[in-house]
């Protein structure tokens, strides 16, 4: 930059480069604070999806092992009983449902939450759907809601029941 | 020659500030890229055990496309029989990530029926 000497031999700017200056830095300031921003929105948009999806994996590796073990299942609308063999005589009822009760819904595995709070995302289960399809498998679908963001994560699974019978639940 | 140019300080300071702000947004473009491969490779892996189940049920179709978490999966199963009425079957789910074929492979066997 060109200085100008003043009368007291003192040198300095002229206004219109202080001006100017002023302005570039503040327009590269702006652009670079509005990039980190996005980059941080998007970063936490990402931890969420991540926490999301393994919620939602939990929660449906514990329904598919659930199910491939179970001698037969009663399936109501978001809600799913799971009997399994406790012993030669008896059999264990295991119940998945979701909880509506909060504003984030969870599923809950016999009252107890499978899915809920963390700290990186409001996890919310906005679906879980459940298909008898033909021989004993048992189709599920889980949607999970990052309720800050909106981003969804929508799982579609399925399990054979190894140990099922046409006739299972007929005495049950 | 009487040219001024810039200080070496001058020079490395702002190489130093490019690069940091470079490497910033690489980083947070890669961990982008994880997250969406997690999740993409996860859909694809339930996909594939939901075939298998209907594979072990007996019945499934050759080829099946769906959307699911913003990309869209192919499924496909391939039969090979064995021994005694026993087979192998290799389920198989494909999807596009970022102009790459990405695909996620479950080998099945299923034992001949009692």
């Amino acid at each position: 930059m060109r200085r100008v000497e003043c009368r007291h031999g003192v040198a300095g700017f002229m206004l219109a480069e202080v001006l100017l200056s002023l302005a570039l830095l503040g327009v590269v300031t702006a652009a670079l604070s509005t990039a980190f921003l996005g980059m941080v929105r998007l970063y936490r948009e990402e931890v969420a999806v991540l926490e999301l999806l393994a919620q939602a994996r939990f929660a449906a590796q514990s329904l598919l092992r659930d199910i491939t073990y179970a001698q037969f299942v009663r399936i109501d609308e978001e809600q799913i009983a799971v009997f399994t063999q406790r012993n030669a005589s008896s059999l264990q009822k295991i119940v998945y449902k979701l909880d509506k009760k909060k504003k984030e819904w969870r599923i809950m595995k016999e009252g107890q939450p499978l899915t809920g709070e963390s700290k990186s995302a409001r996890v919310s289960f906005s679906e879980m759907h459940f298909t008898q399809r033909e021989r004993g498998v048992i189709c599920v679908e889980l949607t999970a809601v990052d309720l800050d963001s909106g981003r969804k994560i929508s799982l579609e699974t399925a399990a054979f029941m190894q140990n099922w019978r046409e006739d299972a639940d007929a005495g049950a | 020659m009487g040219e001024r140019g810039f200080l070496l300080v001058e020079v490395l300071l702002s190489l130093l500030l490019v690069a940091a702000v470079g490497a910033l947004a690489v980083s947070f473009r890669a961990q982008a890229a994880a997250a969406e491969f997690a999740v993409h490779e996860t859909t694809a892996v339930f996909l594939a055990q939901k075939r298998r189940a209907l594979v072990l049920a007996g019945g499934a179709p050759v080829e099946a496309s769906l959307e699911k978490n913003g990309s869209l999966f192919t499924v496909s199963s391939q039969k090979t029989s064995g021994q005694n009425g026993a087979c192998a079957v290799l389920v198989r789910v494909c999807w596009q990530e970022r102009g790459q074929a990405r695909c996620v492979c479950l080998p099945v066997a299923v034992d001949a029926p009692r």
